[in-house]
């Protein structure tokens, strides 16, 4: 029931009946997956501090829950200042490429501004790039590449002076950040606390511990979400409506996303929590004394990025050492560093891993000849290309490749 | 001599303008500004691109996916007949060794944040109990579970890292192909949905047809408006126009005014095969043929008709050419998830050639955090979805969906006589194999009451405008319940006949109501305010 009045339920109920087609996501024929929706939005949304304001939807994953927030952001700025002629972004460089991806999809720019020295979001930049056509501000708790959160307050508070919605991508530590904030770990403000925050992403498929396929939009109020919503009204077919890119939405990742929050309950994600920052402490402080490595930047919660301290040791040829003896190293470039992801299966790897570590490195001090060889070679090479314009044509050329049947 | 001077006044401009660029944005910038001239040079580019093409097949045959590049393999193509259970669950146990195991193993710092424990099962149960059946048989069901689970831990994101879910996805893609008459040039992706595929198809053609055409300044799509509502959502999406052509009086799109509405910034025509509306074919051939000449993509949505329309041609019925034998088609969209018996989440979406394809994968060279491209809408794409798609269409084989089209058909072909026989009621132009729409013959008869009546009797009515009928797609869940719908179908239409003053209440009375609205604008604010307060916890 709508809760308002007889009436409005049986007006209301009538048009449910009038419409929806091709949506496995009715909500009257699948109630119980609607309920299911909408409490996993709301856990998610207090959680992340949001009020009773606070709204959202469920999504596929962090690339359309970023996705969304983009598109949303760009019809509530149009709305908001008709005169806009392309829309743009403004966002520091290591924010995540699904909203460069979203930039692209939409038709706006995105004016990346750079990170300081400690790969944090440069706020000055951030006030100086932004312009009369800016719809959005993006920030990252924290960013992937190097773990490190942006400065939320400021930019928020920034925001709030410019007018500007900001999102924060909080895909990755969305369901992490605060259990280890409630840890006692020092986690500086990155979610609705901050007045200037209008919109947040969180994937439950992350640290939220669900199957793959859920993640969450929250936006500030039900006004600004509506902005996401497609309604059509034309169709012969029928109303069409559609909260979120999918059309068809398969009820099972919602159950499961609802029954994985359910299952664990704070207690649940404190002790996860609790279990995986203190393998990322110890493997954090270990790292740091091995000779030639360093952290970059103060990565929070539970992941980190190696980097060389040594400019006799290539990070790049330490991964390739590291693939030999079984590990799949995810590499950063510009700087070159490795990000590390601290994840339940590692429970009781972490020893083996930093052993391996260790002997790796020292063997690629020893052998400097390294760097030029592997897939360390081929990074050093890419970074001295000029125009990334060929890398993306490779990138494109390498996926046309892969996803063809031979 | 005034030839000369231009020279040489050209010279020294562009000498300023690199001098300038080398001093105000540095030596990295200029660079990259010399390189971006140099390719503008003919020839440089498709130089670049071909040794680019080398480097990427030998950098793919020396890496984990070099076993699946197999020099004369014969082409993937749908099997004949059903694979038994036992031969798939032995290919499962082989797929499976080609993953990473990332809870043996531990050793991948990102992809899978999930364990395979008591959590994970009881999320499993949980999904089994909320994901629809995939409608087909229980040995279908069980299989394609078998898989989705067996798979359902992985994530699509790497093919490096998952090169098992890779090989699944590109062989779904070429059953398909082969199943849509496509040739071995005939490429594409897997999606989570027709909606994906859709929106895929809509922005690839919009970058294609940017490509081709750069001065278009606002692209647009030519489409009758009996086209999924999923185009008119990509075009809002990606800041492009729809212009809607009408039907004809038999329900299939108007082909001479699909070329009237054609314009200078037109980049895509999309025809349906068929619309879902009254599962009435669009004239694709004509279509085709008007979109060569014109030198226009045109994507063919099979959303819906893909895996049916095939069989029920190679039962006998007349079927229309709708898929790649007609040459102006450029693109296809198909759902594996409806007639194709798999779990929901899957569909196709076929392109040409590789070339066109290429405008639908997205890459980044700049992040950080890595070299980042991406072949669809999503990034993380759930493992289960690709594997139960995969299991679905060789559980089956050509024999198996000819064996359902067979049942199908048969209830199809015996709804539809009964029904043009019932006082009162007819079938919306002709339509083609399992669905069709139901409409008022007779101006006493609201078809609409005639829906609210069936819902009072247990049926959920799926319900059309403009014309008002109702559409109703026969399913495998319909065996055995054609009688009872038949008899209350009639027992309801009499009932409407004899009680006209329905028609003003229900939902009947809604859509009169809609109907009389002249502007569509506040309806769909309506769309958008019921959504919002849908999905909203109270």
């Amino acid at each position: 029931k709508t809760g308002h009045s007889a009436e409005h339920d049986k007006i209301v109920k009538e048009f449910f009946h009038a419409f929806m087609h091709e949506n496995a996501l009715n909500p009257m024929i699948f109630p119980a997956l609607r309920l299911m929706e909408t409490e996993v939005v709301s856990m998610t949304a207090a959680m992340l501090n949001g009020d009773r304001e606070v709204v959202g939807f469920l999504t596929s994953g962090g690339t359309e829950s970023n996705l969304m927030a983009v598109k949303t952001f760009r019809d509530y700025g149009r709305a908001q200042r008709p005169y806009i002629r392309r829309p743009n972004i403004v966002t520091p460089i290591s924010v995540h490429p699904t909203i460069d991806k979203a930039a692209h999809y939409f038709d706006m720019d995105v004016i990346h501004t750079p990170m300081d020295k400690d790969f944090k979001a440069d706020v000055k930049a951030i006030e100086q790039a932004i312009n009369s056509d800016t719809v959005l501000i993006v920030a990252s708790a924290p960013q992937f590449c190097h773990s490190v959160m942006d400065p939320i307050k400021e930019i928020g508070a920034l925001a709030l002076r410019k007018g500007i919605p900001l999102h924060v991508d909080a895909c990755f530590g969305g369901f992490m950040l605060p259990w280890v904030e409630k840890l006692g770990y020092k986690i500086p403000k990155f979610d609705f606390r901050v007045p200037g925050v209008t919109s947040m992403s969180a994937d439950v498929h992350k640290y939220g511990y669900s199957v793959k396929g859920a993640s969450v939009i929250l936006y500030r109020n039900a006004d600004i979400r509506k902005h996401q919503i497609y309604a059509y009204a034309e169709w012969p077919g029928g109303l069409y409506g559609s909260p979120s890119m999918a059309g068809t939405r398969p009820g099972g990742n919602i159950a499961s996303a609802w029954a994985a929050m359910k299952a664990l309950g704070e207690s649940g994600y404190m002790a996860k929590a609790r279990e995986i920052m203190d393998i990322t402490d110890k493997l954090k402080a270990r790292i740091t004394s091995i000779k030639g490595l360093c952290l970059m930047g103060e990565p929070c919660m539970s992941a980190f990025a190696i980097g060389s301290s040594d400019s006799n040791l290539n990070i790049q040829a330490v991964a390739d050492v590291m693939e030999t003896k079984g590990w799949k190293m995810e590499r950063c470039q510009t700087p070159d560093c490795l990000h590390c992801s601290i994840l339940p299966h590692h429970t009781g790897k972490a020893d083996k891993f930093l052993d391996d570590l260790e002997a790796s490195t020292k063997h690629c001090m020893d052998n400097k000849a390294l760097a030029k060889k592997g897939t360390a070679g081929v990074y050093g090479m890419m970074a001295n290309i000029p125009d990334k314009g060929i890398v993306t044509d490779f990138l494109i050329e390498f996926f046309s490749e892969v996803y063809t049947c031979k | 001599m005034m030839f000369q001077l231009i020279e040489h006044v050209v010279f020294t401009l562009v000498l300023a303008v690199l001098i300038n660029v080398y001093y105000r944005k540095g030596p990295r910038y200029f660079l990259k500004i010399i390189v971006l001239a140099v390719k503008e040079l003919p020839g440089v580019q498709t130089l670049i691109d071909q040794v680019l093409k080398k480097e990427v097949t030998s950098f793919v045959k020396s890496s984990t996916l070099a076993q699946d590049v197999v020099a004369s393999k014969p082409r993937i193509v749908l099997p004949k007949s059903a694979f038994s259970s036992d031969d798939l669950h032995v290919q499962m146990g082989n797929l499976l060794k080609r993953e990473c195991n990332t809870q043996e193993d531990g050793n991948v710092f990102a992809y899978t944040y999930t364990m395979k424990d008591e959590h994970f099962k009881l999320q499993e149960e949980a999904f089994d109990m909320f994901e629809e059946k995939t409608g087909h048989s229980a040995e279908q069901d069980k299989i394609v579970k078998e898989f989705f689970h067996a798979f359902m831990h992985e994530n699509a994101l790497n093919p490096m890292i998952f090169p098992a879910l890779r090989l699944m996805e590109t062989e779904v893609v070429s059953m398909t192909a082969a199943m849509l008459n496509g040739d071995r040039e005939v490429v594409g992706f897997l999606t989570s949905g027709g909606t994906e595929s859709n929106l895929m198809a809509v922005k690839t053609f919009r970058d294609y047809g940017r490509a081709q055409r750069p001065h278009i300044r606002r692209p647009n799509i030519v489409t009758p408006i009996s086209v999924h509502p999923t185009i008119d959502k990509a075009a809002h999406y990606f800041d492009m126009d729809v212009i809607h052509t009408p039907m004809d009086k038999d329900f299939r799109a108007d082909v001479k005014a699909i070329e009237q509405a054609i314009n200078s910034d037109t980049v895509l025509i999309v025809a349906s095969a068929p619309q879902f509306c009254h599962s009435v074919m669009d004239p694709i051939e004509e279509i085709g043929a008007l979109a060569l000449r014109k030198g226009i993509p045109l994507h063919v949505d099979a959303c819906f008709g893909g895996f049916m329309l095939p069989w029920v041609e190679k039962l006998g019925y007349k079927i229309p050419k709708f898929d790649f034998r007609v040459p102006g088609v450029t693109s296809m969209s198909a759902d594996v998830h409806k007639y194709g018996y798999s779990v929901k989440g899957a569909s196709v979406i076929l392109y040409r050639n590789a070339d066109i394809r290429k405008h639908q994968i997205y890459a980044y060279a700049e992040w950080p955090g890595g070299l980042y491209g991406s072949p669809s809408m999503a990034g993380t794409r759930p493992g289960g979805n690709i594997a139960s798609a995969w299991a679905a269409m060789k559980a089956l084989g050509e024999s198996g969906y000819m064996g359902k089209a067979r049942e199908i058909m048969d209830i199809t072909d015996k709804m539809k006589a009964r029904i043009t026989s019932i006082k009162g009621l007819c079938l919306m132009g002709e339509p083609c194999m399992s669905a069709f729409a139901i409409g008022s013959s007779d101006s006493n008869l609201n078809i609409q009451a005639v829906a609210d009546v069936m819902e009072t009797k247990g049926w959920k009515m799926e319900r059309c405008q403009t014309p008002d009928c109702l559409h109703c797609s026969i399913l495998p869940h319909h065996t055995g319940k054609a009688d009872k719908f038949l008899d209350d179908l009639e027992a309801a239409t009499k009932h409407c006949m004899d009680n006209k003053a329905l028609a003003k209440k229900g939902t009947a009375g809604v859509y009169g109501m809609m109907a009389n609205i002249p502007d569509k604008g506040i309806v769909t604010d309506f769309l958008v305010e019921f959504f919002s307060e849908v999905y909203t916890c109270k």
